[in-house]
């Protein structure tokens, strides 16, 4: 598998390059002739229309219509008689940008799941509509140094204005040199990556004191298995076996590495924190601690993480580092059973100078592009159309639908999942839209409690357990340096070290004590003669090379 | 042969291969039995995993939600109609190459044939194909789900085989009697390789209805995505929730396999009563050719 992953990202690489150079040819004489219908729109006469806001002043409507194409995610979850691309919300959206600046749009369906693979595809093909996008920051690069992706610098500059008003903190990432080759996602609610949840009831009941450090925590661990809190299925720390993602050790790990400085942060950034110096530290006591029988017995073989969640809701497990809100389904069934509130937020992975350090997701989402065969006034329409969708107003009736309410707190509420196939809207609105999230009311901790706590189907938590919950985590806020570079070692080893590190840390984590060393030091070997070597050294070189 | 069959040693034998099979069956129904269980069982059982192959907490809201679903009973419809059409060519395909290949006086009826086989061990890749299947005109249209597949050339050399173990002396007469080639395959031929076809059209069906990664590159419009890939994104909600950061976007795990057991039904609907022809279909060709 990861061979065959490791052929399709050097095939990828090989046609694109192939493609942009057939696309460089087709546009080497075009590139001033794209200019003129920009200029000729500018200065049409046409009474400027767009947006309301006072940045889209720039944006006039086109005199002769321009038709543009925008990729769309398909979910599945199209309501009756309605498909992804035809239905009462694509219908509106168009019609609003049909009236405004004169563009037909034209949605293109692309699976979800496969996305990227598809877009890989049709890049390489040809046939990739004029507004592409990607989570995928080695796949923009890709595209971007190997001219598959137009140069957005200009009309940006001309037709940004929302996204540069509204958008601004996301956009760093999309720019290689001076050049820009995409517009970047905002999202809107500011969180960490991942949280550490206790059972504050078995805290109480061994008469501790929530830990806020990981030796007071290691204290209650074994506390949890001596007194068998959960019966005889005691999971003092349960774990999931998920290969996909460092949640299950990243902030405990991390937080024996010190990182001095950015240039270290940026090396060791969170796919390589397992390797980072002092990160072996973090592994030997996980090691011992599995040894002891602390942590899910065989946790790697629960890729799909069923056994967590149900050691969780069945009130086996005692402690979890997991996603942010991915276990809350687990602790509705485990506080109807317990009839009282069970797990609560904490921070416990104390760095050596007895901080925290909390990793923070990038306020940017997904890499939006135009490919190079996009040029002239579909360029310009493209980014109209974004600059639109980033106006908060706009965005607001996308990413809700027009028929949206409001709750007391100001919050947009979309119709729910019923309402939604009665009107034709389809099940994710957000999928339209693909440039703003940064409402007034996502970064209120307040409103989001009183939010959260009134949509409770049934309630399993109090307002306050709510609001304790998104004012803890807005705490210890750490993000990692990031660029828009990738090395070329890293493009070509980088998802491979991803899922072979997920394996180390895991296989380490397993080890029989007295192998720990040994099992340590071939899964490091593996991992060097793998690439990872070259892609630490190649961020390092990067980082220097900045002049900081 | 009696004797034998009620020896001891005979009696034992067959009753270790009977529990063996029994066995077999039982560790393959246990996935299926798993998924309808959790289809039927209330969300909170399973998260608790207290389903394992029973339903726990028994409704079926599961089943109301995935048929309510506009994409999922679009690309259910969708799907089956694009199984039978591409069965069908497929078939016709198959039997239109077959059956003069099967012929010994066929003039370079060995270069064809080999290059038939040739397809069989080279394979062009996914860039090729899509490029071709791309100058034909055929990307984000039902043809690029029926003809690139239109033929298997393992399948055609199992129907070649069926053809060739027809007696030649039915083919003489149906000379003498005046057939000409088309009307010799059409009622001669046809006719006693019956259960060859109805067990190459069942690989056939299987194969398209089970196809994804043709969807996946050639389509993207969501009024022609087949109902597997509609069940991959639903499959695949939780990484792809992790990837965005949100997790509004989950699918439901009893909805999920309410979806699969519907998508389930029509081959396990098919299956047996077709599955009489499947030893006779393919060993027609093998044994006799």
């Amino acid at each position: 598998m990861r061979r065959k992953g490791l052929l399709k990202k050097t095939a990828a690489l090989c046609l694109t390059a192939a493609m942009a150079f057939a696309a460089g040819c087709g546009n080497s004489g075009s590139a001033t002739a794209s200019q003129a219908p920009a200029e000729s729109a500018g200065t049409s006469g046409t009474a400027a229309a767009g947006a309301e806001s006072d940045g889209a002043s720039a944006a006039t409507k086109f005199e002769d219509e321009v038709t543009i194409r925008v990729m769309l995610w398909d979910r599945g979850d199209a309501a009756p008689g309605t498909t992804t691309e035809n239905n009462t919300l694509t219908q509106w959206l168009k019609e609003q940008i049909k009236e405004t600046y004169n563009i037909n749009v034209e949605y293109v369906a692309v699976p979800r799941s496969s996305s990227d693979d598809s877009l890989n595809i049709m890049m390489s093909g040809g046939t990739a509509p004029d507004i592409v996008f990607t989570y995928d920051q080695a796949m923009f690069y890709n595209f971007a140094s190997n001219g598959a992706l137009a140069d957005l610098t200009e009309v940006y500059s001309k037709y940004g204005s929302n996204i540069e008003e509204y958008c601004q903190e996301a956009q760093g990432i999309g720019t290689l040199g001076d050049v820009r080759y995409a517009v970047m996602k905002q999202r809107g609610t500011e969180q960490p990556r991942h949280m550490a949840y206790i059972r504050q009831d078995w805290l109480d009941e061994l008469n501790m004191e929530m830990p806020t450090t990981k030796a007071e925590l290691g204290e209650y661990l074994k506390a949890v298995k001596e007194n068998k809190l959960g019966g005889d299925n005691t999971v003092p720390w349960a774990m999931g076996g998920r290969g996909d993602t460092e949640k299950n050790y990243l902030n405990f790990v991390g937080s024996y590495v010190t990182l001095a400085d950015d240039r270290e942060a940026y090396i060791y950034n969170e796919a390589y924190m397992a390797v980072a110096p002092g990160s072996k530290d973090g592994l030997k006591q996980l090691n011992e601690w599995y040894n002891e029988g602390l942590i899910t017995r065989d946790f790697p073989t629960d890729t799909s993480e069923d056994v967590m969640k149900a050691d969780i809701a069945n009130g086996n497990a005692g402690f979890i580092l997991t996603d942010l809100t991915e276990p809350w389904d687990s602790f509705k069934v485990l506080n109807s059973e317990t009839g009282g509130e069970t797990f609560v937020p904490l921070y416990c992975f104390d760095l050596p100078d007895g901080s925290y350090r909390n990793p923070f997701e990038y306020r940017y989402a997904m890499f939006v592009m135009v490919p190079s065969t996009t040029s002239g006034e579909k360029l310009d329409a493209c980014m109209m159309y974004l600059n639109w969708l980033a106006d908060p107003e706009n965005a607001k009736m996308v990413r809700y639908t027009p028929d949206l309410t409001e709750n007391e707190e100001g919050v947009a509420v979309e119709p729910n999942k019923t309402q939604k196939d009665e009107l034709g809207y389809p099940g994710t609105p957000d999928d339209l839209c693909i440039m703003n999230l940064n409402f007034d009311w996502v970064n209120d901790p307040e409103v989001l409690a009183q939010t959260d706590f009134d949509n409770q189907e049934t309630q399993w938590a109090s307002l306050e357990w709510f609001q304790n919950f998104y004012t803890m985590r807005t705490e210890h806020k750490f993000r990692f340096p990031t660029f828009g570079y990738i090395s070329q070692d890293e493009q070509t080893f980088g998802a491979d070290i991803k899922a072979r590190m997920i394996e180390f840390v895991y296989t380490v984590v397993c080890a029989p004590s007295d192998q720990f060393e040994s099992v340590y030091e071939s899964g490091y070997a593996e991992l060097v003669n793998a690439g990872l070597q070259k892609i630490l050294d190649g961020r390092a070189a990067y980082y220097d090379s900045l002049g900081n | 042969m009696n004797s034998a069959i009620n020896s001891k040693a005979e009696k034992a034998f067959q009753l270790f291969w009977t529990c063996f099979f029994i066995l077999i069956t039982c560790v393959a129904m246990v996935p299926i039995l798993r998924v309808i269980a959790v289809s039927l069982s209330s969300k909170d059982a399973i998260t608790a995993g207290r389903v394992l192959i029973f339903p726990i907490g028994i409704n079926t809201d599961a089943y109301s939600k995935a048929i309510s679903s506009g994409s999922f009973i679009h690309a259910f419809g969708y799907s089956i109609v694009l199984m039978f059409g591409s069965t069908a060519v497929s078939l016709v395909m198959t039997v239109l190459a077959a059956y003069p290949l099967s012929k010994k006086n066929l003039v370079g009826g060995g270069i064809i044939m080999t290059l038939f086989v040739l397809t069989m061990y080279l394979n062009p890749g996914i860039i090729p194909e899509y490029l071709n299947v791309k100058d034909f005109k055929m990307i984000n249209t039902v043809w690029s789900l029926i003809v690139p597949g239109a033929l298997s050339a393992y399948n055609m050399i199992i129907m070649c085989n069926a053809f060739r173990g027809i007696d030649s002396a039915i083919y003489d007469a149906a000379k003498i009697d005046g057939c000409s080639e088309f009307k010799t395959l059409l009622k001669v031929s046809l006719p006693l390789v019956y259960p060859t076809i109805a067990t190459l059209g069942l690989f056939y069906a299987v194969g398209r209805w089970n196809g994804i990664s043709d969807v996946m590159y050639y389509i993207n419009n969501s009024s022609l995505f087949t109902v597997q890939m509609v069940l991959k994104q639903f499959v695949e909600s939780v990484k792809i929730a992790a990837e965005e950061g949100i997790r509004s976007n989950l699918v439901a795990d009893n909805v999920k396999s309410a979806s699969i057991v519907i998508s389930m039904l029509p081959m396990l609907l098919v299956y047996p009563f077709v599955q009489k022809f499947f030893t006779k279909g393919i060993m027609i060709g093998a044994v006799k050719g």
